[in-house]
């Protein structure tokens, strides 16, 4: 195992759902990665994991697929009734959730990724259901000797009616890393979404590696092409130019976003708003963005949760002062919003 | 290379850009010995003076791109400063500017079945690389100037009337016959000497010593267009996204001041 050029371990697919006995991932990880094995001859890791949710024949939410690979292990964590059924919770700062939900917490099953590791995870949440996944600790990118940079690459798909609240611990890029962040997410018409994404850089007292994040989120519109609903690319590599200048980081270490999108999200688009190290940004699409810059971890998950109609937030006096002129709104063929 | 950061190779996969095989950017059609060619690559460069000169009343001298406000928060408050803000916007907003420059000049001189479509598919994407309400609504207004004093000098294409700022420069660009490698490179140019004319108004720099900052970095502005020009011809969707965080937060701050110069 740790003198292969790539994982084979094998895949546990577990379509029958809820496997509460099942074997701890957290030892599949310590064969691997424990016992003090030095990592030479170790190059790069390839996973894919994958989780899908709809509702099951019987109209009650159900794992269709839940596949797991060496690094990445997927638990169905609940939560679970009285009568062994996952039941519901509300998202922070959000309306409760009408929908049964799922969850799923991602357990990081070795150390890494390291350099050269390609790692996949691909969710699909149908019509009907509201997936939760969390992960059980922040992930820490580190150095390696593997070629080019480690790659996480998550897909999201959600369908009709269905919700996805992806909230993973942060990702630490610690000295040395290169690390790349791939996120897609198509959302169907009247999907809802929302996606926290928390970036540390390096961890105490070192400085950071280099993180490369693409975030891509799409909203189907009718039958034709999906519409861009949100796209940014950070490139947080302290050599990159003017990063620690004023239009970038300044001296921040933590740099996190809160996205909240859907066209049938319940409640009204909030206003604009800024807040120390914050912004409230509502989207041209539907939806709005929390934008955070902090010193550390602490103060950034509290200023991406500051809820859209807290005080907290500085308001334009007059809203309308910049009633933004949107193409979204300009063509009849795109959902309507506010 | 003489710019203020060091070379390195551009991040956004694409195309190597044809139109940049000579240093003059000729044209194929263009390239030779013969006069005439000659003549129509000088005019494009007399047009390309045209368009970027800071005197056209593109009412780029109300916006600050983000400067005001990083200087009443303290962020920007000397020259060095001011170089690494001017560094710091020219590889995020102004790397999607020189691409989507350049890909609204693409689309509107290729050839294509629907140019119209391709536009508004160009504004989309411009609208979910702008998160911040107050920097949509200033780069539309600047599109909308930008367009009002392009269609006086050239014949630009119908279209949208508050565009973004990047699709409104590529659209006159196309209009005034430049390539999209002109439009790349008078949208990186946009990019930093709009904001340091604003610095200079707002806390008194010396003119002179930010124009040397300003011709420092010409190689990073040359490398933020050639960026884009390579950009050009990809699916909109590919287009590069590179964000400027503190520069939405500072737009959103911008527009809550209660004393403003500038109207971003």
């Amino acid at each position: 195992m740790m003198t292969g050029a790539t994982s084979t371990e094998p895949t546990s697919t577990n379509p029958l759902g809820p496997d509460p006995l099942g074997p701890d991932p957290l030892n599949t990880g310590t064969i691997r990665a424990g016992a003090g094995s030095p990592r030479t001859g170790r190059t790069a890791v390839r996973a894919h994991a994958a989780v899908r949710v709809d509702l099951g024949p019987s109209g009650v939410p159900r794992v269709a697929e839940l596949r797991s690979e060496v690094p990445l292990v997927l638990r169905l964590t609940g939560p679970v009734d009285d009568d062994g059924r996952p039941g519901a919770g509300a998202s922070q700062g959000l309306p409760a959730p009408v929908l049964p939900a799922l969850w799923v917490h991602l357990v990081g099953a070795a150390a890494g990724p390291l350099a050269g590791d390609e790692l996949r995870l691909d969710i699909s949440v149908g019509t009907g259901v509201r997936l939760v996944v969390r992960s059980a600790a922040a992930t820490v990118a580190l150095p390696g000797r593997g070629p080019g940079p480690s790659r996480l690459t998550v897909t999201a798909v959600v369908d009709d009616g269905a919700e996805l609240d992806l909230g993973p611990e942060q990702t630490v890029v610690a000295a040395g890393a290169d690390h790349q962040l791939v996120t897609d997410v198509r959302l169907a018409a009247t999907a809802r979404l929302r996606l926290r994404e928390e970036i540390l850089l390096g961890r105490f007292g070192e400085p950071p590696g280099s993180f490369h994040g693409i975030l891509r989120v799409d909203v189907a519109a009718g039958a034709g092409d999906p519409v861009p609903l949100l796209r940014q690319e950070l490139l947080l590599g302290e050599s990159e130019p003017g990063l620690r200048g004023p239009a970038q980081l300044g001296l921040a270490r933590a740099v996190g976003s809160l996205l909240v999108a859907g066209p049938e999200w319940a409640g009204p688009t909030p206003t604009a708003g800024v807040a120390a190290g914050a912004g409230l940004l509502p989207l041209a699409g539907p939806g709005y963005l929390v934008s955070a810059l902090a010193d550390d971890a602490v103060a950034l998950r509290r200023r991406l949760t500051l809820p859209p109609g807290d005080t907290g937030w500085q308001r334009a006096r007059r809203p309308d002062d910049h009633t933004p002129v949107s193409s979204w709104n300009a063509a009849g063929d795109r959902p309507a919003h506010r | 290379m003489t710019g203020l950061s060091a070379e390195r190779p551009a991040r956004t996969a694409g195309p190597a850009g044809g139109e940049e095989a000579g240093p003059d950017h000729a044209r194929p059609d263009e390239a030779g010995p013969d006069e005439a060619g000659q003549v129509a690559h000088d005019v494009r460069r007399a047009t390309l003076l045209v368009l970027v000169d800071g005197r056209m009343p593109t009412g780029g001298h109300a916006h600050s791109g983000g400067v005001e406000a990083a200087i009443v928060d303290g962020s920007l408050a000397d020259l060095a400063d001011l170089a690494q803000f001017l560094l710091g916007r020219l590889h995020t907003a102004g790397v999607v500017a020189a691409a989507f420059a350049a890909a609204t000049c693409h689309a509107l001189t290729a050839g294509g079945p629907d140019p119209a479509g391709a536009l508004a598919g160009l504004d989309a994407e411009l609208d979910a690389r702008t998160p911040s309400p107050a920097a949509r609504a200033a780069s539309r207004a600047q599109g909308r100037t930008l367009l009002r004093a392009g269609r006086a000098a050239w014949p630009v294409t119908p279209g949208p009337r508050a565009p973004h700022h990047p699709i409104a420069l590529g659209m006159v660009a196309a209009g005034a016959r430049l390539s999209p490698a002109d439009a790349a490179l008078a949208a990186a140019h946009a990019t930093v000497t709009g904001p340091a004319t604003a610095a200079t108004r707002l806390i008194g720099l010396d003119p002179i010593a930010v124009t040397a900052v300003l011709a420092q970095l010409a190689g990073d502005v040359a490398a933020t267009a050639r960026t884009g020009r390579a950009a050009a011809a990809l699916p909109a969707r590919d287009l590069p996204a590179r964000t400027g965080i503190r520069l939405d937060l500072l737009a959103e701050r911008h527009r809550l001041a209660d004393v403003r110069m500038f109207t971003s």
